[in-house]
């Protein structure tokens, strides 16, 4: 196992462990936004249940015989005793929130919501790579090894899918259908598929004239069995790598039409919809942009450095000289 | 030269051709018409959506549609009327094509002269630190999202030190300065989204040259010439560089559609008011005939951009030149 392949799995089981754990404060629910809006990262916050239903988040809180001090919205104030439902004998609460990360403008925690946000990510950028890499292949092994004709009409139609800029394509398309996440990954599967179809197809004309491809020609074999069982798999390393360097593109594709609002729609978190509210405060409240962003970054990251380990360890004549 | 030249604008056509006809079945096969799925709909009655349904000649078969709107682009360059500006989607995408050319055009002396820089540098140090540290820079580089570099641009360079302006082209009533000092504002304007785009783009060219260049170096007239007793510094700067170059030309042509995703983006994050901005509010209007030529556009630009650097590579690279065919 090489570094590459070490580090980029390392960083992908912390990821996928960010993603399958159960976020420590509710993602969406918001309690006393008043009080726990654009806290820095850190911030600890009592919480207290009042009679009346409601629920105040104080930073400090003492008790004072009958009464309770509290520090409330920068305001110190005293509460009878009585009136908080949730305090322990010690006068400690029972519940309480730590913004590991901050919180965002309606008092969210980033850090669960990021959470969150890596489920939403990850699976729309697993599913919309498969989605693209089978239909890439698919193309690609039909203008692969079938004549000449449907060939140049499959690879004029690959040139004209690939002369639009791909963020122009996506955001119309988004305008237009106004997607649910599931269509954001039939989208984004279906706008990515053009380079593995390219690379499929030269990988299957390079085998074409091979000697073993030949040989079970000459056998009389059926072309889907050569196609399938003998030149496929053949092409598998190469398309395995390019899946995996997709799969970064995709959650950076994700994460620019979240970000442009067309994507994964508010309140479900998505890193690129928490970067663009984040955008609206200011440098004073820099987390609330900064950390969904990095997370978004460390994963692209991981994916290529996967890719990069693959393609070292599936090729062994390859030179690390020469990696791109 | 005339018959390339002939032959390759003749392909763009093509390709052009049949990137106009999907956009436009793709916005016509949609259920619904595009009066019925306008903002305004709610208040109109169904005799009125009919009569502006007519008016558009949106009544009419879909073929029929379809040549109309063809002829409308090549005889008289009409992309039909914008409904969200109130203008022709001509006439707004012609007050926005300047701005980003301007900025793509920035952009790319910024990534190319980082990247022959730094290309260089990390070439002459191959496998030594400088060019290690630029190998993991540039893999993370690639990694980030420019919506988020630019956002944290701007936190630091316009909110935090108040050093660059970071919205729009000019800052407010510039219109009644004199023109140097204008030109002047809109330099300070361009520098935060242009470094922020170059600087992305500029690592990987470093990374691509770099590859080149060592490969290159590797070559058997490098050794020649270094045995002849050139200087170090002359081999790489006059002999290698040249034979690197080529492939970095063909580079240009292919990264045109990533770098108008990125200045797409960079344009709505900064209010730069270029295509992509009109993109982003056609597309928040659901303006269907502005987010259609403005596809177009894009695609347009990418042609024919790839169809300069085509030509740019035949002047940089004499093999290419010679080659009988393209």
């Amino acid at each position: 196992m090489n570094t590459s392949l070490r580090w980029g799995l390392g960083i992908l089981s912390l990821l996928v462990l960010m993603a399958i754990l159960p976020p420590p404060i509710d993602p969406v629910e918001q309690v006393d936004p008043a009080a726990s809006l654009h806290r820095p990262p850190g911030t600890l916050l009592h919480q207290l249940e009042l009679e009346d239903g409601r629920a105040l988040l104080v930073d400090r809180l003492v008790v004072r015989g009958r009464d309770v001090e509290i520090l409330h919205r920068g305001q110190i104030r005293t509460l009878p005793r009585a009136s908080i439902t949730n305090l322990n004998p010690d006068g400690s609460t029972t519940q309480s929130r730590r913004f590991l990360l901050g919180s965002d403008r309606f008092g969210r925690d980033i850090w669960s919501r990021m959470m969150v946000g890596a489920r939403v990510s990850l699976l729309i950028a697993i599913l919309a790579m498969a989605l693209a890499s089978t239909l890439g292949t698919l193309i690609g092994v039909i203008a692969g090894t079938s004549g000449p004709r449907l060939d140049n009409l499959l690879m004029r139609g690959v040139d004209a899918a690939m002369a639009f800029p791909s963020l122009f394509l996506v955001l119309g398309l988004a305008a237009i259908f106004q997607p649910s996440t599931a269509q954001v990954i039939l989208l984004l599967g279906c706008t990515g598929w053009m380079g593995t179809a390219r690379l499929a197809r030269g990988e299957l004309l390079s085998l074409k004239d091979q000697d073993f491809v030949v040989a079970s020609r000459s056998l009389g074999q059926r072309r889907s069995i050569i196609v399938l069982r003998h030149m496929l798999p053949n092409a598998l390393n190469p398309l395995m790598v390019n899946a995996t360097l997709m799969i970064g593109s995709v959650i950076l594709a994700e994460a620019s039409l979240s970000f442009f609002g067309l994507g994964v729609q508010a309140p479900t978190p998505s890193w690129g919809n928490m970067v663009s509210e984040g955008r609206t405060a200011t440098h004073l409240v820099w987390w609330s942009a900064f950390f969904p962003g990095l997370a978004i970054a460390v994963t692209v990251v991981a994916f290529n450095l996967l890719a990069e380990g693959l393609r070292q360890s599936l090729d062994p004549r390859t030179q690390s000289t020469r990696s791109p | 030269m005339a018959r390339f030249l002939a032959r390759r604008i003749a392909s763009a056509f093509v390709l052009l051709l049949i990137v106009l006809s999907v956009a436009f079945f793709f916005t016509r096969l949609l259920p619904g018409s595009p009066a019925a799925r306008s903002s305004m709909t709610s208040r109109l009655t169904p005799e009125q959506i009919e009569i502006l349904r007519s008016s558009y000649g949106l009544d009419r078969p879909a073929v029929e549609q379809y040549f109309t709107w063809l002829g409308n682009i090549f005889f008289r360059w009409d992309w039909g009327p914008s409904f969200s500006y109130r203008q022709p989607a001509a006439q707004v995408l012609r007050q926005a094509l300047p701005n980003t050319l301007l900025l793509g055009l920035a952009t790319l002396i910024i990534q190319y002269a980082l990247g022959l820089v730094l290309g260089v540098l990390t070439a002459h140090t191959a496998g030594g630190r400088v060019d290690n540290v630029l190998r993991g820079l540039s893999l993370s580089v690639f990694s980030i999202p420019s919506f988020w570099l630019a956002t944290l641009a701007i936190f630091l360079f316009h909110e935090r030190w108040h050093l660059l302006p970071a919205g729009g082209m000019a800052s407010p009533g510039s219109t009644q300065v004199p023109l140097g000092e204008r030109w002047l504002d809109l330099f300070h304007h361009l520098i935060l989204p242009a470094s922020v785009l170059g600087l992305l783009g500029g690592v990987m060219i470093a990374q691509y040259l770099r590859n080149n260049l060592v490969e290159v170096l590797d070559q058997d007239f490098i050794r020649t010439a270094r045995s002849l007793g050139f200087s170090k510094k002359r081999i790489l700067w006059h002999h290698a560089l040249r034979n690197a170059l080529s492939p970095l030309v063909q580079l240009l042509g292919l990264s045109l559609p990533t770098l108008l995703n990125g200045v797409l983006v960079i344009e709505v994050v900064f209010g730069w008011p270029g295509v992509g901005q009109v993109l982003f509010s056609a597309c928040s209007a659901r303006d269907y005939p502005l987010i259609l030529a403005t596809t177009a556009y894009g695609a347009i630009l990418v042609i024919v951009g790839s169809l300069l650097s085509d030509l740019l590579q035949r002047f940089v690279d004499p093999r290419v030149r010679l080659e009988a065919s393209p």
